[in-house]
């Protein structure tokens, strides 16, 4: 049985909890951007919370059902329709054989989780069916999803239907704070540097996916006679170029780096980041 | 292992890794490999990723690190069983095309080098390197070192995409694309070998840290009909 999709939208692919052990050989750790989301998309079909689920990234996607199958959305919000009639989002999605579902209109945040009840039937690479764009693996031939695609699925017929709780549903927010740590090259920098890196708005900039963030913001002072070996580089970390702007690595980020980084987001608040849209302000709230 | 390996650093990076600094000596990236390989045959709890540096490791755990002074005598005593540690390294003999169809910046990079085609081959194809580190995506070959007068830094912006199985010189260092990415090192030939099985679980890099690596030229046609042995 299969999802035979309609509309691709303009990056979806296939992610789960992420291909770790495997950094060593240069793999970075990939997975679900927005974890507490993809995880509640998978409990309102009654999957696994770690289970294959499709990250809609920006424009939605469309599909079309061989067999009776329940999907659930979450994270970004979407208005969603089942053959043309509005649905709720905020709790499981019934679909029968021959229904087209479409995610219309992007309302709030970024990136949105399709969940589909039993999962995806995809071979993994070390233990994961994430996809890693930029190296062309996982997933479903290591690539977005494109119209035509067909995905496997494990097992079809319906799945009780769960509700979101109102309070983990995206709200609209035009600042954004994350909690972050110094990084580990913060004494390169001035401690005035330092002080306006914690202080001052960065805006998302235009240039932006699962690798890294481009960030905008008055530039930070760049260390004197900088000699760095590289190290090893987790998703989260503010990275300083010359030009004294700001990449903030992601889940499909290289996994050595060689620029100085003023800081480190913390593990748990990453998800906050997959729903900032560019020109929002993103303020770093210093935690140790 | 002549002398075991000395953590000298400590640095938090972000509140689930760490990233460990050893005191520099001529053994250290062997041994920086030995403490990775340590501690993926026997992992420490929690520890999700370990990620070799020239001068460092870095350890990644699935939760914030509450107390590193539990962890400090267990690498401590890790570092030390290293004394006794000896890679087990192979040598690669690997085919490589120098030929433009193949090599975008080989014209670029014998102008820079102010050498003729013929003497880049020979002597990029005389060296025996060594494998030091793969990484930064997944299954690049860092190799050192080229030949001395092989050297040129990396350009100024990165090529949009590299064919896998490129061979690229930046720094003294030759790298190996083992996946089309994009990149930012010079293109000088290209190997038909595939650099990455995924059907072999266990290890699907053709490389591992320390292991050496000689190049073998081949000319377009037989890079052209190159057919993996059965």
């Amino acid at each position: 049985m299969t999802l035979t999709i309609t509309q691709a939208g303009s990056m979806t692919t296939v992610q789960d909890a992420g291909r770790l052990g495997m950094a060593h050989w240069g793999m970075p750790p990939s997975g679900f951007m927005d974890v507490p989301a993809a995880r509640m998309a998978n409990r309102l079909v009654g999957n696994d919370p770690d289970e294959g689920l499709l990250e809609v990234t920006w424009s939605g996607l469309g599909l079309r059902t061989e067999a009776a199958c329940s999907v659930a959305v979450a994270g970004a919000e979407f208005s969603c329709t089942v053959n043309g009639q509005a649905v709720d989002t905020n709790r499981t999605i019934h679909l029968q054989a021959g229904d087209q579902f479409r995610m219309e209109h992007l309302l709030v945040g970024v990136r949105a989780y399709v969940a589909i009840g039993g999962g995806l039937d995809l071979p993994t690479i070390g233990g994961s069916v994430s996809t890693l764009v930029v190296a062309g693996l996982g997933g479903l031939a290591g690539r977005a999803l494109q119209v035509g695609d067909e995905l496997p699925l494990r097992q079809t017929g319906l799945r009780a239907t769960r509700h979101k709780p109102p309070w983990l549903v995206l709200k609209e927010q035009t600042i954004h704070v994350v909690r972050a740590m110094p990084g580990p090259e913060v004494n390169l920098f001035e401690p005035a540097v330092v002080s306006q890196a914690f202080g001052q708005p960065f805006q998302l900039t235009q240039d932006h996916n699962r690798q890294g963030f481009r960030l905008q913001a008055e530039p930070l002072r760049y260390p004197d006679q900088l000699h760095l070996s590289s190290s090893g580089l987790v998703p989260g970390s503010l990275q300083v170029t010359p030009d004294g702007q700001g990449i903030l690595s992601m889940q499909d980020g290289q996994t050595t780096g060689g620029y100085p980084r003023m800081l480190v987001v913390h593990r748990d608040e990453l998800h906050k980041l997959a729903q900032i849209r560019p020109g929002q302000d993103l303020y770093f709230f210093r935690s140790g | 292992m002549s002398q075991p390996l000395v953590m000298h650093s400590w640095l938090p990076n972000g509140d689930c890794a760490v990233i460990i600094g050893f005191k520099p000596s001529t053994d250290r990236l062997r041994g920086i490999h030995g403490l990775c390989a340590d501690l993926l045959h026997q992992p420490l709890p929690g520890l999700i990723n370990v990620i070799p540096a020239e001068a460092s490791l870095t350890l990644v755990f699935d939760l914030p690190l509450a107390d590193h002074q539990d962890l400090l005598p267990v690498l401590t005593d890790r570092c030390q069983r290293l004394k006794d540690w000896q890679p087990e390294t192979k040598t690669h003999q690997i085919p490589v095309c120098y030929d433009a169809r193949v090599a975008p910046d080989l014209e670029f990079v014998c102008d820079q080098l102010g050498m003729t085609h013929e003497t880049l081959v020979a002597r990029h194809s005389a060296v025996e390197y060594r494998v030091n580190m793969l990484g930064f995506l997944p299954g690049f070959a860092y190799l050192a070192d080229n030949h001395p007068t092989i050297k040129l830094p990396r350009k100024a912006t990165p090529a949009r995409s590299v064919a896998a199985g490129s061979v690229a010189v930046a720094g003294t260092q030759t790298g190996l694309y083992a996946l089309s990415s994009p990149g930012g090192w010079q293109v000088i030939g290209r190997t038909p070998v595939a650099l990455i099985d995924w059907a072999n679980d266990h290890q699907p890099m053709r490389f591992s840290p320390l292991d050496r690596v000689r190049f073998q030229a081949i000319d377009w046609a037989t890079f052209q009909s190159w057919e993996p042995p059965a």
